[in-house]
């Protein structure tokens, strides 16, 4: 029988305390194991984590990026200038005063009636449009005088059935008691007894000698109709023009000659707010 | 090399103080590595709720990033469509209006209802302006399933066509105002009121352009 020496000679205390040993770095061994994988876990959550940060920071940056373009092409091909325009619906016969898309004034105006007339001349024609598309506003007056074109003399005279003699300056025309003829800016009658009047003219009154309606020469006081216009004018060039009016029950109506007639209040909101170069836009 | 023969009682003794460090260094190090992992542990729980929350945020982030994709191709449209400075068409498929629009500025917007496929988007231009044209009258059935009679002189009426074939038209106003129409037959067909039609169809020649999105 052998003899045990050492350590294991101290009988079942050593063999306790080396199970006991055994046992104790068994289950730190273990729990070490489990550690480890609980660190390497935690690694990997953490690579996994900034990843997820660096795509939800890559996919923000994207968005933010797309979101700037979106604002950037809003921008893009919008009039920058905060400046009013104006837009004029002949079918409506309405006008808007706009800023940056927004209304600022609105009212009723009245616009070309879309009729033709003949002139005297061989397939002379006017037609009485108001003109579509940009124009815009060249200068501004009050107490616009009217300069009535040729058609104005050749609808009159149709409607009184009269003739039409178109005046040149310095001419002599003879009437039963005296002469017409032109005095500096204006338009005289010197009768046979040698006095001189001052003749002049308006819608409706125009001058007539010898059955015809005299058309008086161009600058001259007899060519130049005040109040017919109202109180102020926008002049769109062409001779056409936004302007009041001496006849408020024509608005809303297709009834003018090419001109945008608006009543007499509202042409003077517009002369007020509206800056000579703003664009007209008329469809 | 000597080997070192200990004593038996010395032997012992190193016996003892081994089994005896073993021992206290693993119940020392059994709490350690227990607290150890539980900090492991938390950190990855948080790690890993953090990635979910990261995760949900990718996902709507990804859902914006395609919403804002779509807006920026409809706003390219847009802006394509205020590009063009001269008098064009512009037809909203979407929200179905049409405008009027020159250097940028809308002239007049109008609703619009579309009759059979929707139009594409893209830049089209107008190829021909009828005057007036004889309008097939069909019966026609309101959402009650009540007939509707076709009002006098509905029978014409003015329409361009685009170069892709949509032809826009002025459409009854009761017509349009009924159901169904999406899947009526005959052409692809963009309908607005009379009164829009007539205010801009003197504005309308051919070659203007007309732009669709």
């Amino acid at each position: 029988m052998a003899t045990r020496t050492g350590f294991f000679a101290s009988g079942w205390i050593a063999w306790c305390l080396t199970a006991l040993a055994v046992g104790s770095a068994g289950i730190a061994g273990f729990e070490a194991q489990q550690t480890y994988a609980a660190y390497e876990g935690r690694n990997a959550a953490r690579a996994v984590g900034a990843q997820s940060v660096d795509s939800v920071g890559a996919a923000r940056r994207t968005l933010v990026a797309l979101s700037d373009s979106v604002r950037v092409t809003q921008a893009r091909g919008t009039p920058t200038s905060a400046q009013p325009y104006i837009i004029v619906s002949l079918a409506d016969n309405r006008l808007w005063v706009r800023e940056s898309g927004a209304d600022l004034f609105t009212t009723r105006v009245a616009s070309g009636s879309g009729r033709t007339l003949l002139g005297s001349g061989r397939n002379q024609k006017y037609k009485f449009d108001t003109p579509r598309g940009k124009l815009s506003v060249l200068s501004k007056e009050t107490s616009p005088a009217w300069v009535p074109p040729d058609w104005h003399f050749v609808e009159q005279a149709g409607k009184k059935k009269l003739g039409i003699l178109r005046m040149q300056r310095g001419q002599i025309i003879q009437t039963s008691d005296g002469v017409i003829t032109t005095r500096g800016s204006d338009v005289i009658k010197r009768h046979r007894d040698g006095s001189v009047q001052v003749l002049t003219a308006t819608d409706g009154k125009e001058l007539v000698a010898g059955g015809r309606i005299i058309i008086p020469p161009g600058g001259t006081n007899a060519r130049r109709y005040k109040e017919i216009l109202g109180t102020h004018r926008l002049n769109l060039g062409d001779g056409y023009a936004l302007h009041g009016t001496n006849a408020p029950s024509s608005i809303g109506r297709s009834v003018s000659h090419g001109c945008v007639r608006l009543r007499n209040e509202d042409i003077e909101t517009l002369y007020r707010m509206i800056p000579v170069g703003t664009a007209v836009y008329i469809y | 090399m000597t080997r070192v023969r200990l004593s038996p009682r010395r032997g012992r003794t190193v016996g003892f103080v081994l089994c005896g460090v073993l021992i206290v260094g693993a119940l020392a190090a059994i709490p350690f590595l227990r607290a150890q992992r539980q900090v492991f542990q938390r950190e990855a729980a948080s790690l890993m709720a953090a990635q979910a929350t990261a995760a949900q945020a990718l996902d709507s982030l990804r859902q914006e990033t395609v919403e804002v994709s779509g807006a920026l191709a409809l706003e390219e449209a847009r802006a394509s469509a205020r590009a063009v400075t001269a008098l064009h068409l512009v037809i909203a498929v979407d929200s179905g209006t049409v405008a009027l629009m020159r250097d940028g500025i809308t002239l007049r917007t109008m609703p619009a209802r579309f009759r059979g496929d929707r139009p594409e988007r893209g830049t089209s231009t107008i190829t021909r302006v009828d005057e007036t044209v004889v309008a097939p009258v069909a019966p026609t059935v309101d959402s009650l399933g009540n007939l509707v009679a076709t009002p006098p002189g509905d029978s014409t009426v003015q329409q361009v066509v685009l170069s892709d074939g949509t032809v826009l038209r002025a459409g009854d106003a009761a017509l349009a105002l009924l159901g169904g129409l999406e899947n009526a037959p005959g052409p692809r067909m963009v309908l607005v009121s009379r009164r829009d039609f007539a205010a801009i169809r003197p504005n309308l020649v051919r070659g203007m352009k007309a732009v669709l999105f």
